[in-house]
């Protein structure tokens, strides 16, 4: 699925919308979105949307689910194109900043509109969240003895650092240079739990790389 | 759609009766309809809750319910703050001055998960579906998890490296502590609650204390919980 482009006409009609979606709920919030705002956004009228989604509540869980998709893409790569664990999990964090910063809408449909938007919703995120678990857990690999950690840790580090991001979000909503700051400091919590408090506190030091690790879908 | 097994479990396992209440009382009917409304949020979920069913299995009429409550959001928002408040306290409670902190941080887990436990239905609701309320519920729910990060804070002072550890540090550890919670709630899992019990100790203690050493007090806790 492709995101954001001002070509309308070339633009296909769920992507378009989609991209709408993910504006006027980062704008309004999705309690405040009416299905008219969205129409009247994408350029299209209430048949074509009818064409391809059942409901405004099916359009946001579509395009959340696509949107997860094309960042969960970028990240396995990024993770792919580093070498240590460490290495991989920074690029995939960076990843995540990058993929919100290209479009900052996102973060406020990714992060907070989607508990709002009822159960399908809740479902979709728990899935895509869970998916980073292995990418997590994978830092036992990187002990002298991997069964020292418990496996479950991840999911709890993956929830913290979720939370983490949330609070960001919700702090600096209207100010997406202020999100990079916490890029660091949830890197700390990650590694700590494997590598320890030395090589925690090193990633406080660690500057952003100056370009993407791997392109992002924008 | 239940993609998830996992949420296939808010109609089994969460069940409580509710409270032996008169009807009569107009204290009674506010907490009957809070209690009614917990349990309809925890078994449905937020959007699916409607003031019908409140009143419904409240036993009560519509009028009861709009002369304690203009709309269904501000009944939530009622329930959920006096919810909140609750456990604050419940958790408050357990942090006994006199004791150093890392036991204050035991003590405080203890207390938290064993309000769960007693009473899932609440727990699910507070936990699991009101940040799904909307805006002014997902702050009331921020403002316990902040509680949370506020008493886990102190542990820096025990730290030699307490200033250089990231600023966000006990926000993260609290939003863990409140995700393992939630992944036991969605799949119902209520009875496995108590043995998280040395696990979260270790993940609060350890960045404070090191891994030994939280390792040590969350077998600990886990030993007396176990015990009493």
């Amino acid at each position: 699925m492709r995101w954001p482009r001002r070509d309308l006409d070339a633009e296909a009609e769920p992507s378009r919308i989609s991209s709408a979606i993910v504006e006027v709920v980062g704008e309004r919030g999705y309690r405040q979105t009416d299905l008219n705002l969205v129409l009247a956004r994408a350029g299209v009228d209430r048949g074509t949307f009818e064409r391809h989604f059942a409901s405004l509540e099916d359009c946001f869980c579509i395009t959340y689910q696509g949107l997860a998709t094309d960042f969960l893409a970028a990240a396995a790569a990024a993770f792919a194109a580093e070498r240590t664990w460490r290495d991989r999990i920074r690029a995939i964090a960076y990843t995540m900043l990058d993929f919100l910063e290209a479009e900052p809408a996102r973060a406020g449909f990714l992060f907070v509109e989607v508990l709002f938007a009822g159960e399908r919703a809740q479902l979709i995120r728990e899935k895509n969240i869970a998916v980073l678990y292995p990418f997590i857990d994978l830092g036992r690999e990187e002990l002298a003895d991997p069964d020292s950690v418990p496996s479950g840790l991840a999911e709890v580090i993956v929830g913290g650092v979720y939370e983490g991001i949330r609070l960001q979000v919700c702090r600096h909503r209207d100010d997406p240079d202020a999100w990079a700051a916490i890029v660091p400091q949830l890197m700390y919590s990650v590694v700590e739990p494997y590598l320890g408090a030395e090589a925690a506190l090193e990633e406080l030091e660690i500057l952003r790389p100056r370009r993407a690790v791997t392109a992002v879908p924008s | 759609m239940r993609a998830l097994p996992g949420r296939s479990s808010r109609t089994s396992g969460l069940e409580k009766p509710a409270r032996v209440t008169r009807a009569t009382v107009p204290g009674a009917q506010r907490e009957r309809i809070l209690r009614a409304a917990a349990e309809l949020v925890a078994k449905r979920g937020y959007n699916d809750v409607s003031v019908e069913l409140i009143v419904k299995r409240a036993r009560v009429s519509f009028k009861t319910f709009y002369a304690r409550f203009p709309n269904k959001e501000a009944c939530f928002l009622e329930l959920f703050e006096e919810s909140f408040t609750a456990y604050e306290t419940t958790v408050a409670e357990a942090l006994d001055p006199e004791v150093e902190w890392p036991h204050r941080v035991l003590a405080a887990l203890c207390a938290f998960l064993a309000e769960v436990i007693a009473d899932p239905v609440l727990a699910r609701a507070c936990l699991v579906e009101a940040p799904t309320a909307g805006p002014a519920v997902l702050e009331r729910y921020e403002r316990s998890l902040l509680a949370f990060a506020f008493i886990f804070r102190e542990g820096r002072s025990f730290s030699s490296r307490g200033e250089e550890l990231p600023e966000s540090l006990e926000e993260t550890l609290a939003g863990s502590l409140l995700w393992s919670v939630y992944q036991r709630l969605i799949v119902g899992e209520v009875d496995q609650l108590e043995a998280l019990l040395p696990s979260a100790a270790e993940l609060v203690l350890r960045p404070y204390l090191g891994e030994e050493e939280a390792r040590r007090l969350g077998a600990e806790a886990g030993a007396a919980a176990v015990g009493s």
